[in-house]
């Protein structure tokens, strides 16, 4: 990381396969971020469509360059954009995506790698699975990119740290479930699902010494009130920024010095041994499966 | 395994409050509707709905009904009068006796559940004409317990456009009533259907919310098995009986079955959010 980065968190509400309001909305909520001074503003998972999407899935989905990415890539200069849409292949499948824009472009975008099919959740019945985890340079530094459960599988972070991530970001639609009261050590007014997203994510920033920036949806659709709770997390695990359950823009400023801090007293990524990690990734493969 | 104490089912009263405040108000606005209207019994559920709406909408948007019938007991009238002018709400008296007794006439030897089925289903169709007349979302009242055990008439009590309570155990609901300062006399009195004088859903259910509901968190939230019931130190008979309750009233929690004949049918494979279009 060789420049500092003003991200602002943009938890927000979304009408549900409305992919126009939303976009207008997205717009609205870019220019108020760059008049903070923001350097990228980060959109919750698949902003720009909702959520509950089921048969409407294929009805809002976006080919690659549709009009309203077009119309997110035009407002990204001088300020970049994290978003999420339906994102439709040349094969027609349909991928939860989430995508960083730079400069008038498109830069990177990000397939859900792990759709959810538990509990309350139905994503692989609509949404085709990514298959790439990939860190990309974005100006100020290395950046990666996740959606939701993508980072409850801890091989995704562990990739983005080995491909030299200096900030994860992190969308999300999670629902606000449980509601017992907190204890001593958890944060009070927050669902057990939230305390979750936090005890994950502070492990996470610390164990691989990297900025997390965690940006989850608010609002409720289809009798689901989504927890908002979004989140920053420095290289040592602190919480640099802790939003509530409503709607909100939040400018926080991410430093390179900590991190460098960090790396030179830990420098677990200097020593990290990937030629025996992907040896023992491949003899429990074979073990496993055939390949 | 260790004995579930009641204190599993404590709830953050103030975080239950956001979230069922936002539910009504965003689901009452998806429906493109700013009112609501919901039965007012007298008792905690319609109480705590009740206050929800009025807290989410605005209490001059709220219509609260009491439906009372020959036999109620004046005591459900006064205290849902009490609940009314304590949350500012608009408030009505329709009496359901006219239909009833009609219908009696013609079935003088209907039994209690028949009279019962009979009465909520007059109640819900009061409230869903108050709907259409006043441009109102009809708002449930029925809790977790009740829903879980069948405790209630399809399309009567059970009907509603959308409910804030059905994810909270009864004991849970006494809890947020306290949260939200309702009368004390709506809180301390024992649950009544009301459907008969001196009547009690402890006494008719044959076991109380308390311990219905530490066997339900067990059985349902914890999803235990029956040894791991018995050694918390749920009763199998109990465990066996409540088992029982739960499958045989999945009818109630489920939309009616469609036969399936075309490629997309309703529900199975014709499927879209409920806030599809709003």
């Amino acid at each position: 990381m060789h420049a500092p980065l003003n991200v602002c968190l943009a938890q927000c509400d979304a009408i549900l396969g409305d992919v126009g309001r939303n976009l207008d909305a997205h717009l609205a909520l870019i220019e108020q971020a760059r008049g903070q001074g923001a350097g990228l503003v980060v959109f919750p998972e698949l902003s720009l469509t909702g959520y509950h999407l089921r048969d409407l899935t294929q009805e809002v989905a976006l080919r690659p360059g549709a009009p309203p990415l077009q119309r997110l890539a035009d407002a990204s200069r001088g300020l970049d954009v994290v978003a999420g849409w339906i994102e439709e292949s040349e094969e027609h499948a349909l991928y939860n995506a989430g995508g960083w824009f730079r400069d008038g472009r498109l830069l990177h975008v990000h397939r859900k790698v792990y759709p959810v099919n538990y509990g309350m959740f139905d994503e692989r019945r609509d949404w085709a699975a990514g298959d790439q985890v990939a860190a990309f340079d974005a100006g100020f530094g290395r950046a990666g990119l996740l959606v939701c459960e993508d980072a409850w599988h801890p091989s995704t972070a562990f990739l983005l740290y080995a491909d030299r991530a200096d900030v994860v970001v992190v969308t999300s639609c999670s629902p606000a479930r449980g509601v017992q009261p907190a204890g001593d050590e958890d944060l009070p007014g927050s669902p057990r699902s939230a305390r979750a997203w936090d005890l994950l994510l502070r492990a996470q920033s610390a164990a691989f010494n990297l900025y997390t920036v965690y940006v989850n949806r608010c609002g409720v659709e289809d009798g689901t009130t989504f927890a908002g709770n979004s989140r920053v997390f420095g290289p040592d695990g602190e919480p640099l920024a802790t939003l509530g359950l409503q709607p909100e823009l939040r400018l926080v400023t991410l430093d390179p010095a900590p991190l460098r801090r960090r790396r030179a007293a830990l420098p677990i990524l200097r020593d990290e041994r990937l030629d025996v990690t992907l040896g023992n990734l491949e003899r429990i493969a074979r073990g496993r499966y055939v390949l | 395994m260790a004995a579930t104490s009641s204190s599993a089912l404590l709830i953050d009263a103030p975080l239950v409050e956001r979230i069922l405040v936002g539910f009504l108000r965003e689901e009452v606005g998806s429906a493109g509707l700013r009112r609501a209207v919901l039965g007012l019994s007298g008792g905690i559920d319609s109480a705590v709905s009740c206050a929800l709406a009025a807290r989410a909408l605005g209490p001059e948007q709220v219509l609260a009904v009491c439906l009372p019938c020959r036999g109620s007991d004046p005591a459900s009238e006064r205290d849902a009068r009490a609940v009314a002018a304590a949350l500012g709400v608009r408030f009505e008296v329709e009496d359901i006796s006219p239909q009833v007794d009609a219908w009696s006439t013609r079935h003088p030897d209907a039994d209690r559940l028949r009279r019962g089925n009979k009465m909520a289903r007059e109640r819900m169709a009061v409230l869903y004409d108050h709907s259409a007349a006043t441009s109102a979302l009809v708002v449930g009242t029925s809790n977790k317990t009740e829903l879980l055990l069948g405790y209630g008439t399809l399309f009567g009590d059970m009907a509603s456009a959308v409910n804030p309570i059905g994810d909270l155990y009864k004991t849970q609901v006494f809890q947020l009533a306290r949260h939200l300062s309702l009368p004390e006399a709506v809180i301390t009195k024992a649950p009544t259907a009301d459907l008969w004088s001196g009547q009690t859903d402890e006494a008719e259910m044959g076991f109380t919310y308390a311990d219905v509901d530490r066997l339900l968190w067990d059985l349902v939230e914890r999803r235990l098995t029956d040894a791991e019931l018995a050694a918390a130190g749920h009763a199998p008979e109990f465990v066996a009986r409540v088992r029982r309750l739960i499958a045989r009233s999945q009818f109630k929690r489920r939309m009616p079955l469609i036969a399936k004949l075309t490629e997309r049918t309703i529900n199975a494979d014709f499927r879209y959010p409920r806030d599809w279009g709003t």
